[in-house]
C-alpha cells in the first residue's frame, strides 16, 4: 500500500486503433490504475461514448476522459531485453509510458511477481549465461556421442521385425539389381560353407532375427555384408581368398556380430534421429548451415559406423577364441583382405580416419590383442 | 516523407535470451521451445521501430506448442517412412504437395495476424483458390506444357526440333518469371494493416529482366570458378607427373571435390542474393498501403550488401561453431531494417484493427517444419 498516487506520462492507443494520444497513468493508493487521455473530437462530452466504453469512464476537464480499473485487470508483457514497457488496458487499449523503469517501479507493488521477471534477470545475469553455455555445449556433445546411439538402440527394439524384414528384402533387391551377380561357386563349395554357417549358428544361441546365408559374386573385391533381416551375403572372391575354414568363419562371425547387435537397423534409426536433431538445432538458418550440417552428419555417421565395426570385430574375436582358442586366423584374414584391395602405390594414410567407414587395418589387428 | 525503419536489438543482449532459451528447451525436452519462439519474436519485433513506435508479436505459446507437436509427429512419420517404406513416403509426398497452398495461406495469415503496429494488427486475406492457382495450378500447367512440347520435339527432325526447343525454352523462361510475379503479387495484395489493404501492380518484364541478368552473372562466375579449378589442378597434376606417379592422388581428388562444392555454393549465393535484392526492391517500390493518406514502401537492398551479409554470417557461424547465431540473427535484422523505408506522414496514420482470437498455429508450425524452419533458438 502506498500513500501517494504516482503519475507518469506516455502514449495512448485506443483499442484496435492506430491513433496516438498523449495520456497520463496514475497509480492510486488502493491498487487501482487511472488513465487520463483526450479522445478524438468532443467525446468527453458525449454520454453515449462514455457509456459505450467497456471500462469505467468519466468525463473530465479539457476534453479529457478518465478510466479507472483495478490493477489486476491490466496485462503487462514480461520484461525482455530493453524493450519499452507496455500496459495493456482491459479493453485492449495500449499505454506506453515514456519512462519505462519509473513505471515498472511504480507498478511493481500492485502487480504480483511473475516468472517473466525472474526469467528476465536470468537472461541478463552473466554468470548464469556462462553456465547455460557450458551446459548446452556439454549436453550437445553428450547427446551426439551417447544420447543418439542409446536412443537408436532403444528404438530398434521397439520397431517390429516385419519392418526389418521388409527393409532387408528391399536392400537385397537393390543390390541384386545393380551390384551383385549370381554366385559361380560349385554346389559342393556352397554346401561346405553353408554347413559351417549353420554349425556356427547352432553354437551361438538366439539372434534377434534368424540369420540366413546367401552367395553372390561381384566385380569389386572380396567382401561380405549383413542386412537388417539377418541375411548374410558372402561374395565368391571372399570364399576363394580364405585359406582355411577358420579364416572364413572369422568373417562369418563378424557379419553375425552385425546381425546380433542389429547394427543395420540401428544405423537407419540413428541417421533419421541425426537428421531430425540437426534440423531442430540449426533451424532458421540461411540454407548454408544446412549444407554444412549435411557434411557434419556424414562425418558423424562414419564415426558411428566405425564403432559398429569395432563391436562386430570384438564379437567375432570372442567367439573365435571360444571355438578355436586363437584369433590368428582372423588376423590372417584381415591381412589377406587388405592385400587384395590395396595396390602398392596406395597410401592408406591419405584418407583421414574420420572419413572412413571402417577403422584402419592396423588398429583392427591391434584391437584383437593376443 | 521518408521514415526509416530501425532495429535496436543487440547481439550480446540477445545472446543471453537465446542461450537461456536453449537451456530451458533442452531441459524441458523441447516443450519450452514454444515460449522461446514467442520471446525471440517479441524481441525482434519489439526492437523494430518505425516513426517513434515499435512493432509487436502476439503469438501465444500454448497454440504454438500444439502446432509444434503436430508438426514433429508429421516430420517423424515422414522421415521414418522415407527410410523404410518408400511407397508410403511417396503417397505422403503427394499429400503434402496437395496441401501445400493451404499451409502457405495458414502460415502467412497467422504470421500477419500475430503482428501489430501501434495497437493495430496486420491481416492476410489472400484467397485459398488464388493460392492453389499460383502455387499448384500455373506451375503444373507450365510443367505439362514444357514436358509435352519436349516430347513432341523429340519426334521431329533435327532442325525443326532445335527451333522448337529454343521456342519452348524461351516460353518456359517467361512462364517461370510470370509465375514468380504472380506469387509475389498474391502475397503483397493479400496483406492488410487493420482495414487498409496493401496493393501492388507488378509486371512480368521486371522479373524477366532480373533473371536474365542473374543468369548472365551466374554463368560468368561459374566460368571463373572452372578456370581457377582447372588451373590449380593442372598445376598440381603437372608436379605429380614430375615426381613419377601417373594417377591423381586421393588428396587431389578430395581437393577437387571440395573446391567444386564450395564454388557451386558461392555462385549460388551470389546469384540468389542478386535476385532476392532486385526483386525485393522492385516489389516494395510498387506497394501502396491504401487509405487516407496512402503510404508507400521502399527497399534499398543491394546484391553486394546481401551477399556480403550471407557470406559473413556463414563465416561467423563456422568460426563460432554455431554459437554466433544470436549475432547473425541480429545483424541480419539490422541490415533488413536499414534497407527498408515507409513513405508518408505517419503522424496522420489512422487504421481500424480487429481483435483476432486464438488462431490455430498448426498450419504455421507445419509450414515451418517442412521448410526446415524448426529452430529452438
Amino acid at each position: 500500500m502506498r500513500s501517494q498516487p504516482v503519475s507518469m506520462h506516455g502514449v495512448y492507443h485506443p483499442p484496435c486503433s492506430a491513433q496516438k494520444q498523449v495520456a497520463t497513468l496514475t497509480v492510486l493508493p488502493d491498487d487501482r490504475l487511472q488513465l487520463t487521455f483526450a479522445p478524438e473530437g468532443n467525446a468527453s462530452e458525449d454520454r453515449a461514448f462514455l457509456e459505450a466504453q467497456s471500462v469505467e469512464t468519466e468525463g473530465a476537464l479539457d476534453n479529457r476522459v478518465v478510466q479507472t480499473v483495478p490493477a489486476s485487470s491490466v496485462t503487462i508483457d514480461p520484461p525482455l531485453g530493453r524493450l519499452p514497457m507496455k500496459v495493456i488496458w482491459p479493453d485492449g487499449a495500449l499505454f506506453i509510458p515514456n519512462d519505462a523503469s519509473a513505471c515498472a517501479a511504480a507498478l511493481a507493488p500492485a502487480l504480483p511477481a511473475r516468472f517473466g521477471f525472474r526469467l528476465h534477470r536470468l537472461e541478463r545475469h552473466w554468470p548464469m549465461i556462462g553456465v547455460s553455455l557450458m551446459v548446452t555445449l556439454l549436453l550437445c556433445i553428450g547427446f551426439f556421442t551417447h544420447g543418439i546411439p542409446w536412443l537408436s538402440r532403444a528404438l530398434v527394439v521397439a520397431i517390429p521385425s516385419p519392418v526389418a524384414q521388409h527393409v532387408g528384402e528391399h536392400v537385397l533387391d537393390a543390390l541384386d539389381d545393380h551390384f551383385l551377380l549370381p554366385s559361380q561357386l560349385s554346389k559342393a563349395q556352397q554346401q561346405a560353407v553353408r554347413a559351417q554357417f549353420e554349425a556356427l549358428q547352432a553354437q551361438l544361441g538366439p539372434f534377434p532375427v534368424p540369420p540366413r546365408l546367401l552367395f553372390r559374386a561381384s566385380e569389386s573385391g572380396p567382401n561380405a555384408f549383413a542386412l537388417s533381416d539377418g541375411t548374410v551375403i558372402v561374395l565368391d572372391s571372399l570364399v576363394t581368398l580364405a585359406e582355411t575354414p577358420a579364416q572364413l568363419e572369422s568373417v562369418l562371425l563378424h557379419e553375425l556380430g552385425h546381425v546380433q547387435h542389429e547394427h543395420v537397423m540401428q544405423a537407419m534409426v540413428r541417421s533419421a534421429l541425426l537428421s531430425v536433431s540437426v534440423m531442430v538445432i540449426t533451424g532458421e538458418s540461411s540454407g548454408v548451415i544446412e549444407s554444412l550440417s549435411g557434411a557434419g552428419v556424414f562425418v558423424m555417421s562414419q564415426g558411428y559406423s566405425r564403432e559398429a565395426e569395432e563391436e562386430a570385430d570384438a564379437y567375432a574375436a570372442t567367439h573365435m577364441r571360444a571355438l578355436y582358442g586363437t584369433v590368428t586366423p582372423m588376423k590372417a584374414m584381415f591381412e589377406a583382405l587388405h592385400e587384395s584391395v590395396v595396390t602398392p602405390e596406395d597410401d592408406e594414410e591419405a584418407v583421414p580416419q574420420w572419413l572412413m567407414t571402417h577403422p584402419r587395418l592396423a588398429e583392427r589387428i591391434e584391437a584383437l590383442g593376443e | 516523407m521518408e521514415n526509416q525503419i530501425r532495429f535496436y536489438g543487440r547481439g550480446g543482449e540477445f545472446f543471453g535470451i537465446w542461450i537461456v532459451n536453449i537451456l530451458l528447451s533442452v531441459v524441458t525436452l523441447g516443450i519450452y521451445s514454444a515460449w522461446a519462439k514467442v520471446r525471440t519474436k517479441k524481441y525482434f519485433y519489439g526492437n523494430t521501430e518505425l516513426g517513434a513506435d515499435r512493432f509487436d508479436y502476439h503469438g501465444q505459446p500454448l497454440q504454438i506448442l500444439k502446432g509444434r507437436i503436430v508438426a514433429i509427429i508429421c516430420v517423424w512419420v515422414w522421415v521414418l517412412s522415407s527410410n523404410t517404406l518408400p511407397l508410403l513416403s511417396g503417397v505422403l509426398m503427394l499429400l503434402f504437395i496437395a496441401l501445400m497452398p493451404w499451409l502457405i495461406v495458414c502460415n502467412t495469415r497467422f504470421d500477419a495476424r500475430m503482428t501489430s503496429y501501434r495497437n493495430v494488427r496486420f491481416n492476410f486475406i489472400g484467397t485459398l483458390g488464388g493460392a492453389y492457382m499460383v502455387f499448384l495450378g500455373w506451375p503444373a500447367a507450365l510443367f505439362v506444357l514444357f514436358g509435352g512440347s519436349m516430347a513432341l520435339a523429340a519426334n521431329l527432325p533435327m532442325a525443326l526440333a532445335g527451333v522448337l526447343g529454343l521456342v519452348i525454352a524461351v516460353v518456359a523462361f517467361i512462364g517461370y518469371a510470370w509465375i514468380a510475379m504472380r506469387s509475389s503479387a498474391y502475397f503483397v495484395n493479400g496483406y492488410r494493416y487493420g482495414n487498409r489493404p496493401f496493393t501492388a501492380a507488378l509486371t512480368t518484364r521486371a522479373y524477366v529482366k532480373t533473371y536474365l541478368v542473374a543468369g548472365a552473372l551466374g554463368a560468368a562466375l561459374s566460368l571463373v570458378m572452372v578456370l581457377i579449378m582447372g588451373f590449380s589442378v593442372g598445376v598440381s597434376a603437372l608436379t605429380q607427373l614430375a615426381h613419377g606417379s601417373e594417377a591423381l592422388s586421393a588428396g587431389a581428388l578430395i581437393f577437387m571435390g571440395l573446391f567444386f562444392y564450395i564454388s557451386m555454393f558461392v555462385v549460388m549465393l551470389v546469384v540468389s542474393g542478386f535476385v532476392h535484392a532486385r526483386i525485393r526492391n522492385y516489389v516494395f517500390s510498387q506497394v501502396s498501403i491504401e487509405g487516407e493518406p496512402a503510404y508507400g514502401l521502399g527497399s534499398r537492398m543491394t546484391a553486394g550488401g546481401l551477399v556480403m551479409l550471407h557470406l559473413t554470417n556463414f563465416l561467423l557461424a563456422l568460426v563460432t561453431l554455431g554459437f554466433g547465431r544470436p549475432w547473425i540473427m541480429v545483424r541480419s535484422a539490422r541490415y533488413v531494417a536499414d534497407c527498408t523505408v515507409v513513405y508518408g506522414d505517419l503522424s496522420q496514420l489512422t487504421a481500424q484493427g480487429e481483435h483476432f482470437g486464438d488462431d490455430s498455429a498448426i498450419g504455421d508450425e507445419m509450414a515451418n517444419a517442412f521448410d526446415l524452419d524448426m529452430g529452438i533458438g
